[in-house]
């Protein structure tokens, strides 16, 4: 499941087997709603959607999927995705290619299973700036935020305890 | 009293009732509930093999077998056991704090307690989402000492400070939060919380999506030098609470370690008489839809 969320950065740029973001439903929502708003010859504002309900439910979905939008783009996460490189640490072996993309909103027990999966082992465990573990319940666009390096958060893994 | 001191000692009367299940049939369903207090800066998994073991001797299975299994909740919210025993009752019982002025005028005539009722359920898989606890009490140790490591990076820009502190130290700063010595907990925070901090170990958590923790990265001051307040940062993460010129909505209530909030308070103030145990501040988003 996390290995379809998350997608590898190919040599010459995204991989085409680009898992849909969560938000990419919700832009279509807003294009459908839009291009609905369009067919019936509606403005946007407030005041001329007043005498239709159904029309100001739709302006209300607008501005809803308006914070939406926001908040995936809020500081600095672009279409709300962030970049992962992953470096190991010790004996286990290193992920090819060793950046990829993940959406802002996902947990980072999603990349823990990631690498369990594309390193075949059991256990792991992951560092971010070589120093602590995050929660696997923190958004990995928190930590993208705080402590990305060069636009990338720095995730280092070993199949052992290396920062107790 | 100083508002740390305070802060460190605040207390939660719980009433704990251990799910059926786990008791020898036969019985009483009254010998599964225990009464105790809590300190609101705590883990209560900590406490938890201790309270256990009272009723051992009516339970079904082994101890350690029953905490891999098992599980917190309050009116059927999963309590997750890596926040602070004080965050997860403001963000279940904030109506009781936003109703305190009554309590405390009713509490004055007549003799009343405020108790949180909680529930321990047990069975063979956790409810989705939920951390499993395989390393008693290891594994709550090693996740507090890594939450202390996060907060020391954001605050000094490096976890070096923490790291770096003696075998001694490391065990004495752990055996503070067990103990509440709150003596050897301010002597050895004090090695890592720098007088001036760069950023600010922040978590906001909002009632009406309690699993999305936002981790907004709170400076100190921003690019003209302007202090940071707490609204700042929340205005930052969940605009929507915003109402007109900037300010919260009238909705919207802030709480941290149970008390009410002003939203202009500078983070940089707000921080060294608030923290949690953890190295974070924890503000509890109350927005009544």
């Amino acid at each position: 499941m996390s290995q379809r969320l998350i997608e590898s950065e190919s040599e010459s740029g995204t991989d085409q087997s680009e898992v849909r973001d969560p938000s990419d439903g919700v832009k279509n929502k807003l294009e459908d709603y839009t291009r609905r708003l369009s067919q019936l010859g509606l403005d946007l504002d407030s005041d001329s959607n007043s005498n239709s309900n159904s029309s100001s439910f739709m302006v209300e979905e607008a501005q809803k999927q308006k914070t939406v939008d926001h908040q995936l783009t809020k500081q600095g996460t672009p279409g709300g995705k962030i970049t992962i490189r992953f470096q190991p640490i010790g004996a286990i072996s290193a992920v090819r290619p060793a950046a990829c993309k993940i959406s802002a909103e996902q947990h980072f027990s999603a990349v823990v299973l990631f690498l369990k999966r594309r390193v075949k082992v059991d256990t792991v465990f992951c560092y971010i700036s070589n120093s602590f573990a995050p929660s696997p319940q923190q958004q990995v666009g928190d930590l993208w935020r705080q402590f990305k390096v060069n636009d990338e958060l720095i995730v280092c893994y070993c199949a052992t305890v290396a920062f107790g | 009293m100083s508002i740390r001191e305070l802060v460190w000692g605040g207390t939660i009367n719980v009433t704990l009732t251990v799910d059926q299940k786990l008791f020898i049939p036969g019985v009483p369903a009254e010998t599964g509930s225990l009464n105790f207090r809590i300190r609101r800066d705590s883990y209560i998994v900590e406490c938890l093999p201790r309270l256990l073991n009272q009723l051992q001797r009516y339970m079904v299975g082994n101890l350690a077998d029953i905490l891999n299994h098992c599980w917190l909740e309050c009116d059927s919210t999963v309590l997750p056991w890596f926040q602070p025993v004080g965050v997860q009752y403001d963000l279940v019982r904030y109506d009781a704090i936003l109703q305190r002025d009554e309590f405390l005028k009713m509490a004055s005539s007549v003799d009343a307690i405020t108790v949180w009722r909680i529930k321990l359920n047990y069975g063979p898989t956790l409810p989705a989402g939920v951390i499993p606890l395989i390393r008693q009490p290891n594994q709550i140790e090693s996740y507090w000492m890594h939450r202390w490591k996060q907060a020391c990076f954001i605050l000094n820009g490096t976890s070096k400070q923490m790291m770096s502190l003696s075998r001694n130290d490391s065990k004495k700063f752990w055996d503070s939060v067990r103990n509440g010595d709150s003596n050897d907990f301010e002597y050895v925070s004090a090695k890592i919380v720098p007088t001036k901090p760069r950023m600010i170990p922040l978590q906001l958590h909002d009632i009406n999506d309690p699993s999305r923790i936002h981790q907004p990265r709170a400076e100190c001051e921003n690019s003209s030098g302007k202090k940071t307040s707490l609204l700042d940062a929340v205005a930052t993460t969940l605009p929507q609470l915003l109402a007109e010129k900037g300010q919260l909505s009238s909705s919207t209530t802030l709480i941290c370690q149970g008390i009410i909030i002003d939203a202009d308070e500078q983070l940089e103030r707000l921080y060294p008489p608030m923290k949690s145990f953890d190295g974070f501040l924890h503000v509890v988003v109350v927005t009544i839809l």
